[in-house]
C-alpha cells in the first residue's frame, strides 16, 4: 500500500530527474486523482522558467557583476578615505582649539569679540596693535564667508595635504 | 595565494561553492565567474517562477549577484550557497512589488518551454507552466516560494526552513496548502 505523503514527499525529486517511480508508484498515480493532480502541478513547477534562467550564467551576465563589483569597491575605497580624512582634520582642529584653552592670567589687552563670543586667545597678547588689528580683520572676513577655522575643506586638498594632515594627528 | 592554484588544477564540477567563494575573497575573480555561471540561470528561473516580469530577470538576477558577492562575508553555509542567493532574489523581488505599490509582475509573456520536440506536447507544457504562474501569484508570498524550493529547485524542508526563517513542519505545511490551492487554481 502506498501512502500519498510518501508519494508527495517523492515528487519534486522525481520531477527533476534525481530518481524515477516504480511500477507500483506509477499504478498508484494512475489511480489516485490527487496524487496524479499533484503529480501535475509538480511537473509543472520543474520546468517553469526553463527558457529564461538559461542567459543568467552568461559571461555578460558575469561581466555586468563584476564591473559593478569594481566599481562598489573604488567608492567604497574613497568613501572611507573621506571619513578618515574629516574625522582627522576634526580632530586636528580640536587638538589646535583645546590647545589653547589653558586659562593664563588675563592680560590688560581687550578679548577680541567674534560673533558675539568671547574667546580667550593668549597668543594675540605680545601682537602689536596693528598686528592685531590685521588678525582681527581677517577673523571677521572668514567669519563673514561663513567658512570656520574649525572646518578646514578637505576636498581641496591634495593626497599629500591629506597625508600631512593624518601624519600631524598620529604624531 | 594557493586557492587559485587550487581551483586551476581541478575539473569546475569538483569544486565546491564554499571553495570558489574562498578563492574569491582571495581575489580570484574566475571564482566569481563560475559561481555566476553556476547559480545564475537558477536563480533566473526562480524569479520567473516567483512572478518576474521574463524582460526583467537578467536585471533582477544582476542585482541580486551584485548584493550577494557585496555580501558574501555574511554567508555562513548554514544553508547552501544557492538557497542563500535565491532568498536575496526573493527579497528583492518583494521589494520591487513593494516599490509598485502592490501591483503584481506577472506577465504573460511567450518564452519557448524546452524540452520536448512534440509541438502539442510542447504546447501544452507552456498553457500549464503559464496557469501555474498565474495560480503561484496568487498565492502569499511563503506558500509560493516553498512550493517553488520545493519543485523547481529540489531543496528538502530543513534547508527551505533555514532559508526562510521557519521550522521544517511549518515550511512542508506550507507546500501543502500551496498544492492544494493550486489544485483549485489550475485544475
Amino acid at each position: 500500500m502506498i501512502e500519498c505523503t510518501r508519494l508527495s514527499d517523492q515528487m519534486p525529486a522525481v520531477g527533476l530527474g534525481r530518481t524515477d517511480w516504480t511500477e507500483e508508484e506509477i499504478r498508484h498515480l494512475t489511480d489516485c486523482e490527487s496524487c496524479r493532480a499533484e503529480w501535475e502541478l509538480v511537473q509543472a513547477g520543474s520546468t517553469i522558467g526553463k527558457g529564461i534562467g538559461e542567459d543568467s550564467g552568461r559571461a555578460e551576465m558575469v561581466q555586468a557583476v563584476m564591473l559593478r563589483l569594481a566599481a562598489h569597491r573604488t567608492t567604497r575605497r574613497r568613501s572611507a578615505w573621506s571619513v578618515a580624512a574629516l574625522a582627522t582634520a576634526a580632530g586636528v582642529a580640536a587638538l589646535i582649539w583645546s590647545g589653547s584653552a589653558p586659562i593664563r592670567p588675563r592680560s590688560p589687552v581687550k578679548t577680541p569679540q567674534v560673533a558675539g563670543l568671547l574667546i580667550p586667545l593668549p597668543e594675540l597678547d605680545s601682537l602689536p596693535a596693528a598686528e592685531l588689528d590685521s588678525v582681527l580683520q581677517t577673523m571677521d572676513e572668514s567669519g563673514a564667508d561663513g567658512s570656520g577655522l574649525d572646518t578646514p575643506d578637505l576636498g581641496e586638498l591634495n593626497t599629500d595635504e591629506l597625508e600631512t594632515v593624518l601624519d600631524y594627528w598620529e604624531g | 595565494m594557493s586557492a587559485p592554484t587550487t581551483t586551476r588544477s581541478r575539473t569546475r564540477d569538483s569544486i565546491s561553492d564554499q571553495e570558489l567563494i574562498a578563492a574569491y575573497q582571495q581575489g580570484d575573480e574566475r571564482a566569481a565567474r563560475e559561481l555566476v555561471a553556476r547559480h545564475g540561470p537558477a536563480l533566473g528561473r526562480f524569479l520567473y517562477g516567483a512572478g518576474a516580469a521574463a524582460d526583467e530577470v537578467d536585471d533582477l538576477v544582476q542585482e541580486a549577484l551584485f548584493r550577494a558577492f557585496r555580501r558574501l562575508h555574511t554567508w555562513r553555509g548554514e544553508a547552501s550557497f544557492r538557497s542563500w542567493l535565491l532568498t536575496i532574489g526573493s527579497n528583492l523581488l518583494k521589494d520591487q512589488y513593494r516599490t509598485r505599490k502592490g501591483r503584481q509582475t506577472v506577465s504573460l509573456d511567450d518564452h519557448e518551454v524546452v524540452g520536448t520536440s512534440d509541438p502539442h506536447a510542447e504546447l501544452a507544457a507552456g498553457e500549464m507552466e503559464e496557469r501555474l504562474r498565474s495560480g503561484l501569484a496568487r498565492l502569499p508570498r511563503l506558500q509560493r516560494e516553498v512550493f517553488l524550493l520545493r519543485t523547481q529547485q529540489g531543496i528538502d524542508y530543513q534547508e527551505i526552513a533555514i532559508v526562510l526563517g521557519t521550522t521544517p513542519g511549518a515550511a512542508r505545511v506550507h507546500y501543502h496548502h500551496a498544492v492544494k490551492r493550486l489544485k483549485e487554481i489550475v485544475g
